[in-house]
C-alpha cells in the first residue's frame, strides 16, 4: 500500500503521468473528434433540417442599372404636427399599422412627443432607424434579425426565438414583442408571411418597421410615407442620391445638406439609415406650444377575436 | 494505527448514514418540494399555453424575475469552483469536507439557471435554433458556450473525486440500500480498487480539471454579464461590468455553501468533520468578496456619478432616492456592510453569526440581480414615460418552482451521492497526523477506501 | 480626358410680357448660353458641368444659374437641382455633377438674365454609362486574426483538455479488475 505513493500527489498539477507523446497522440484524436461539431454540427444540423438560410423575399432592390438600392428616409420636422392640424392620431402610424395589420399596442413608427429647450415640444415621428452598425443584429443568437444588402435590418419571426436580447440592445425602443396571440384581424392570417411584410404576426416573437422594402420594389412607397398628409417622410435611395416624400423628387445628398439634418444619438455610431430636418412643424402652422396629439387607434381591435391585448 | 481505524470506521459511517436512514421528515420535505414544483409547472403550463402575457414583462422592461434568477443561479454555481478548484490549487488542506457539498451547488444550480434561460423564450420550441443558426458574434451564443463547457466541466470535476467515494459505497452498501442505487455505484464507480495506475490517473485528472475549471468559471460569468454589457443601455454599459459579475458570483457562492453546509451538518450530524472553523474560514472568504463588491460598487458609482452623463442622473434618482432605492440600500447595507461586520467581529464570528451573514448575503445577491435587470431596462431610451414591472403571480410561481427544484436536486443527491468526500478527508486526517505542520504537497499514504472493504 | 464639347446654344426669346408695360427696357436681350459636358460620363465620377453665358458676345457675369436634372423615383416624377452658382466675369460657372444613374439625362439650366422676369431655360443631354455601387456602409474595424475562429480555437481547446481529462476515467476503469466493476 506504500509503494508508489509518492507519485499519487493529486496536489501536482506539473504531474501529468501519461501525457507523453503516444498518450498525447491519442488525446489529440479524441479533441479532434470532440472539438469537430463545433463548427461541423450546425451545418449538417442545417442541411438535414432542410433549413433556408435566404430569409427575405427575392433578390435586392436593384436600380435601373444594377446598383442595389440603399434605402433611407428623411423626415422633416419642420413639416410635421403629430397631425394635429388633422385632428387625427399620427397619420404615418395608422397608415403603418393598417398596412401591416400591426398588433396593438406596436407603432412601428411612433411619433414622440420631445421638449424643446424653452419648453415647446416637437414631434418625432420614429420608424425603425435601419442602423448600419446595428445592435440588434449584433446580439442576435440565431440571425433571425438581420442585415440586408439594401442596408435595412428585417426580423424573420419565423426563427426567432423571442429570447428579446435585441429589445435590450436596440438603443431607440424600436422593438416590440407579440408577448400573447398576436390581436389582429382574421384577414390578417390568410397573407403569405415574408420577413419584409411582416403579416401574419407570430406569437412569441419580436416585430419592428421593416423599412417595407418589397413596397420599394414594387415601385410604390412606405405607406408611413404615403399616409403622412404633409408630405413630412422622404424616402428615397442613397445608391441613387434620390428620395421623394410623394410629391417632389429631390437630392437626398442635397436635402440633408442644405437643412442641418441630423441622426438620432449619433454618439452612439449605430448610423441609422433615417435622417431628420430639424423643426416642429412650423412649415404647416404648428406653433411649438400647441402640445399634445391623438391617442394612436388600431382600427380592428372588435374584430380580432379571442386576442388577449396587452399594453406597452 | 489502532486510532486512525476507528476514526475512518467513523468518518465511512457518518458518510454512509444518509444514505442509508432516511427519516420521516425527509419524505414530508421532498413532498413539499415536489408540491411547490409541481405548482411552479403548473403557472410555466400556463404560460405555455398563453405566451409570455402572462408576466409582466411588456416591451419597455423586457426582462424581469427569470433573468434575475437566471444569473443569480449562474452566480451560486460559482461555489464549488471557488470552494474545490481554488482551495484545492493553494492547497488549504480544510476544504476538503465541504468539496463535495460545494461541487453539488455548482452542478444543480448551474443545470437550474440554464433553465431559466428556456422558460424566459418567447419560443422555447425553437430552442434548437440557437444550434442550427448559431451565431458565434451574439453574447448569447457565447453564454451557451460558456456554461455547457462549465457543466460538463463541472460535471466531471464533481465525478472525478468522488469515484473512491463511490466505491466505497458499491462494496459497503450491498444489502442496506436498493439494488438500483447500487447498480448507480457499481457504474460510476467504474471499476475503482484503488491501485497505483488508477490513482495515478485520478491525481493527473483532478489535476488538469482544477486548473482548467477556474478560467472556464470566470469566463462563465463574464459572458453572462456581456448578455447586458455588450448593450447601449446606459447602466449596463460599463466596463467594470464583467469583473463585478464574477465577484458577485464567487460572493453569493460562497454565501449559499454556508448555508447548505449548516443545514446538511445539522441534518446528518456532520459536527465532527464540518467545525466552526469552516465557517468562520469561509466567513473570511466571503467578508474578502464582499469588500471587493463595495469596491466594484464605489468604483463604477463613483466615476459615473461625478460626470453624470447621459441617462446616469435618472439612473442615479431611481436606484438611490426612487423606486429601487429600497432594495439598493438593502443589498449596499444589509448585503455589504452587515455581513462583513457580522464575520469580523468578535462576538458575532461564530456559526450563527456567520449563517446569518450568509442569509442576508443571498437574498441581497438576488436582489442585486434584480434591480440591475430592471433597473436598467426602466431607464428610458426616448422621450416616454419610464415603464414599470410589476412580476406576477406565473413569474412568481415558476421562480418558486426553480427554487424548489434546486432544493429536490441537492435532496436527492445528498441521499444517493456521499456527501462527503471520504477519502480526500482520509488523507488530510492522515497528514495532519504525521505532520503537524502545514500539509505537505504530496500527502503520505493516501488512503484507498475501497481498499479496506 | 479626352472631352467633345457638346455646344448647345440656345436662342432666346425672353419676352417679358410684364415688361412691355415699361418702354424701353423691353429689349429682348438675345443671351446664349453654351453647357459644356464631357462625351461620356460616368456613374459616380464627379465631372464638370460649364455654362458660359454671353450676352451680344459679352461675357454676361453675375447672374445666377440653377441646374436641374430629370429624374423618376417610386412612381414620382420630378426634377433635381445640381446646384445654384453665380456667373464669373467670364460669364462661366462650373457644376460639379457626379451622376449616379446611367442613361441620358436631360440636363435643364435656367437662369434670370438681367431685365428679365422670366427665367430663361437651356437643356442639354448627357449620357451615363457605367454600373458600379457607389454607396458603401461599412461598420466596425477588422482586426487580423481576431475573428469567429479565434473563439473556435479557444473552444475548441477548452474541450480538447475535458477529453483528455475524461480519457483518464477510461484509463481508471481499463486499470481496475475488469470482471469487479461488473459483476460484484
Ligand atoms: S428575440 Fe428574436 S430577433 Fe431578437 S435577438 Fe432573440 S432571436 Fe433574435
Ligand atoms: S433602430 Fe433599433 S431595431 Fe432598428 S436597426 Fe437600429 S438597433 Fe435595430
Ligand atoms: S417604412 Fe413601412 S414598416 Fe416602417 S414605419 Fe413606414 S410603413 Fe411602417
Amino acid at each position: 500500500m506504500s509503494e508508489g505513493d509518492h507519485n499519487t500527489g493529486s496536489e501536482e498539477p506539473q504531474e501529468a503521468p501519461g501525457l507523453n507523446r503516444r498518450h498525447f497522440l491519442k488525446y489529440l484524436g479524441f479533441g479532434a473528434i470532440g472539438a469537430a461539431p463545433l463548427p461541423i454540427l450546425p451545418s449538417l444540423l442545417r442541411k438535414t433540417l432542410d433549413q433556408k438560410t435566404v430569409r427575405s423575399n427575392g433578390a435586392p432592390a436593384l436600380a435601373p442599372n444594377g446598383q442595389i438600392r440603399q434605402w433611407t428616409m428623411i423626415i422633416d420636422l419642420r413639416y410635421c404636427d403629430g397631425c394635429q392640424s388633422q385632428g387625427t392620431p399620427p397619420q404615418c402610424t395608422t397608415a403603418c399599422i393598417e398596412g401591416h395589420f400591426s398588433p396593438e399596442p406596436m407603432e412601428w413608427i411612433e411619433v414622440y412627443e420631445a421638449e424643446l429647450p424653452g419648453d415647446g415640444t416637437q414631434f418625432i415621428p420614429t420608424p425603425c432607424q435601419q442602423c448600419q452598425n446595428p445592435p440588434c443584429v449584433n446580439v442576435c443568437p440565431v440571425a433571425a434579425t438581420f442585415s440586408t444588402p439594401e442596408g435595412t435590418v428585417l426580423i424573420d419571426q419565423n426563427r426567432c426565438i423571442g429570447c428579446r436580447i435585441c429589445m435590450a440592445a436596440c438603443p431607440y425602443d424600436r422593438r416590440f414583442f407579440n408577448w400573447g396571440s398576436p390581436p389582429v384581424p382574421p384577414e390578417a392570417l390568410l397573407a403569405d408571411y415574408s420577413a419584409e411584410h411582416q403579416v401574419p404576426a407570430k406569437k412569441g416573437t419580436v416585430m419592428k418597421c421593416d423599412f417595407c422594402p418589397d413596397m420599394a420594389r414594387a415601385g410604390t412607397l412606405p405607406y408611413c410615407v404615403q399616409g403622412c398628409p404633409n408630405d413630412a417622410i422622404y424616402y428615397g435611395d442613397l445608391e441613387e442620391d434620390i428620395a421623394t416624400n410623394g410629391e417632389e423628387v429631390v437630392s437626398a445628398s442635397r436635402l440633408l445638406s442644405q437643412n442641418q439634418a441630423y441622426r438620432l444619438k449619433e454618439d452612439l455610431n449605430t448610423k441609422p439609415r433615417v435622417y431628420y430636418i430639424p423643426g416642429h412643424g412650423e412649415a404647416v402652422g404648428r406653433d411649438a406650444f400647441t402640445e399634445g396629439r391623438q391617442p394612436t387607434e388600431w382600427p380592428w381591435i372588435e374584430r380580432a377575436k379571442g386576442a388577449r391585448e396587452w399594453k406597452r | 494505527m489502532e486510532a486512525v481505524g476507528t476514526w475512518r470506521e467513523r468518518l465511512e459511517q457518518t458518510a454512509l448514514a444518509p444514505v442509508v436512514n432516511t427519516s420521516r421528515w425527509y419524505y414530508l420535505w421532498v413532498a413539499f418540494l415536489l408540491a411547490v414544483l409541481a405548482w411552479g409547472l403548473y403557472a410555466y403550463s400556463v404560460q405555455l399555453r398563453d405566451g409570455l402575457i402572462v408576466t409582466g414583462m411588456r416591451d419597455r422592461i423586457s426582462w424581469g424575475l427569470y433573468i434575475t434568477t437566471f444569473v443569480f443561479f449562474i452566480g451560486i454555481s460559482h461555489a464549488g469552483t471557488l470552494i474545490s478548484a481554488i482551495l484545492r490549487v493553494t492547497q488549504a488542506g480544510w476544504r476538503t469536507p465541504v468539496t463535495r457539498m460545494a461541487e453539488f451547488i455548482t452542478a444543480v444550480s448551474l443545470a437550474c439557471g440554464a433553465m431559466f434561460v428556456i422558460i424566459d423564450l418567447g419560443r422555447p420550441d425553437r430552442l434548437l435554433n440557437v444550434i442550427i443558426h448559431g451565431r458565434w458574434q451574439s453574447p448569447i451564443v457565447w453564454d451557451v458556450v460558456a456554461i455547457t463547457t462549465y457543466l460538463t466541466a463541472s460535471l466531471m470535476y464533481l465525478f472525478l473525486p468522488m469515484i473512491p467515494d463511490l466505491a466505497l459505497f458499491r462494496d459497503r452498501l450491498p444489502g442496506k440500500v436498493p439494488r438500483w442505487k447500487l447498480w448507480i455505484y457499481r457504474i460510476f464507480s467504474v471499476g475503482w480498487v484503488g491501485n497505483n495506475s488508477q490513482r495515478r490517473s485520478m491525481a493527473s485528472a483532478i489535476a488538469l480539471m482544477m486548473l482548467l475549471i477556474i478560467p472556464i468559471a470566470v469566463s462563465v460569468h463574464t459572458v453572462v454579464s456581456w448578455i447586458f454589457a455588450m448593450t447601449l443601455r446606459e447602466p449596463w454599459n460599463s466596463t467594470i461590468f464583467g469583473a463585478f459579475f464574477v465577484a458577485g458570483a464567487i460572493f453569493s457562492g460562497i454565501a449559499v455553501l454556508i448555508i447548505l453546509m449548516a443545514v446538511l451538518r445539522k441534518v446528518y450530524h456532520l459536527e465532527e468533520y464540518i467545525t466552526e472553523k469552516h465557517f468562520k474560514y469561509l466567513g473570511f472568504l466571503m467578508t474578502a468578496m464582499a469588500m471587493i463588491m463595495i469596491y466594484g460598487n464605489l468604483s463604477e458609482f463613483i466615476t459615473v456619478g461625478y460626470k453624470l452623463e447621459g441617462e446616469g442622473e435618472f439612473h442615479f434618482e431611481q436606484l438611490f432616492l426612487g423606486q429601487f432605492a429600497g432594495f439598493y440600500w438593502y443589498y449596499f447595507i444589509g448585503g455589504l456592510i452587515v455581513p462583513c461586520l457580522l464575520t469580523l467581529l468578535p462576538w458575532t464570528r461564530n456559526i450563527r453569526g456567520v449563517v446569518l451573514a450568509a442569509v442576508l448575503v443571498t437574498v441581497a445577491m438576488w436582489i442585486e440581480r434584480y434591480f440591475i435587470v430592471v433597473a436598467g431596462l426602466r431607464v428610458p431610451l426616448m422621450p416616454y414615460e419610464p415603464a414599470s414591472y410589476t412580476p406576477t403571480w406565473v413569474e412568481w410561481s415558476v421562480m418558486a418552482g426553480g427554487f424548489a427544484l434546486f432544493a429536490l436536486l441537492i435532496t436527492i443527491f445528498v441521499k444517493v451521492f456521499p456527501i462527503l468526500s471520504v477519502w480526500e478527508i482520509a488523507e488530510e486526517h492522515e497528514s495532519a497526523e504525521q505532520s503537524p505542520a502545514p500539509a505537505p504537497l504530496v500527502p503520505e499514504a493516501v488512503a484507498a477506501p475501497a481498499g479496506g472493504g | 480626358m479626352k472631352t467633345i464639347s457638346i455646344i448647345t446654344v440656345v436662342t432666346v426669346m425672353a419676352i417679358a410680357i410684364a415688361g412691355l408695360g415699361s418702354a424701353g427696357t423691353a429689349n429682348a436681350a438675345h443671351v446664349v448660353a453654351e453647357i459644356t459636358a464631357p462625351a461620356v460620363l460616368e456613374v459616380g465620377q464627379p465631372s464638370e458641368l460649364q455654362v458660359a453665358l454671353l450676352s451680344e458676345d459679352l461675357a454676361l457675369a453675375d447672374t445666377v444659374v440653377t441646374a436641374y436634372t430629370d429624374v423618376s423615383f417610386a412612381g414620382v416624377v420630378g426634377q433635381i437641382e445640381l446646384g445654384t452658382l453665380t456667373t464669373d466675369a467670364s460669364g462661366m460657372a462650373v457644376f460639379e455633377y457626379e451622376p449616379r444613374q446611367a442613361s441620358s439625362h436631360e440636363i435643364r439650366i435656367e437662369f434670370l438674365a438681367p431685365g428679365d422676369t422670366e427665367p430663361t431655360v437651356a437643356t442639354t443631354t448627357v449620357s451615363v454609362s457605367g454600373a458600379s455601387q457607389l454607396f458603401q456602409s461599412t461598420a466596425g474595424v477588422q482586426i487580423p486574426g481576431l475573428n469567429v475562429w479565434l473563439i473556435i480555437a479557444i473552444v475548441s481547446s477548452v474541450w480538447f483538455l475535458l477529453f483528455t481529462v475524461g480519457w483518464r476515467v477510461f484509463a481508471i476503469a481499463s486499470a481496475g479488475p475488469a470482471v469487479r466493476g461488473v459483476t460484484s
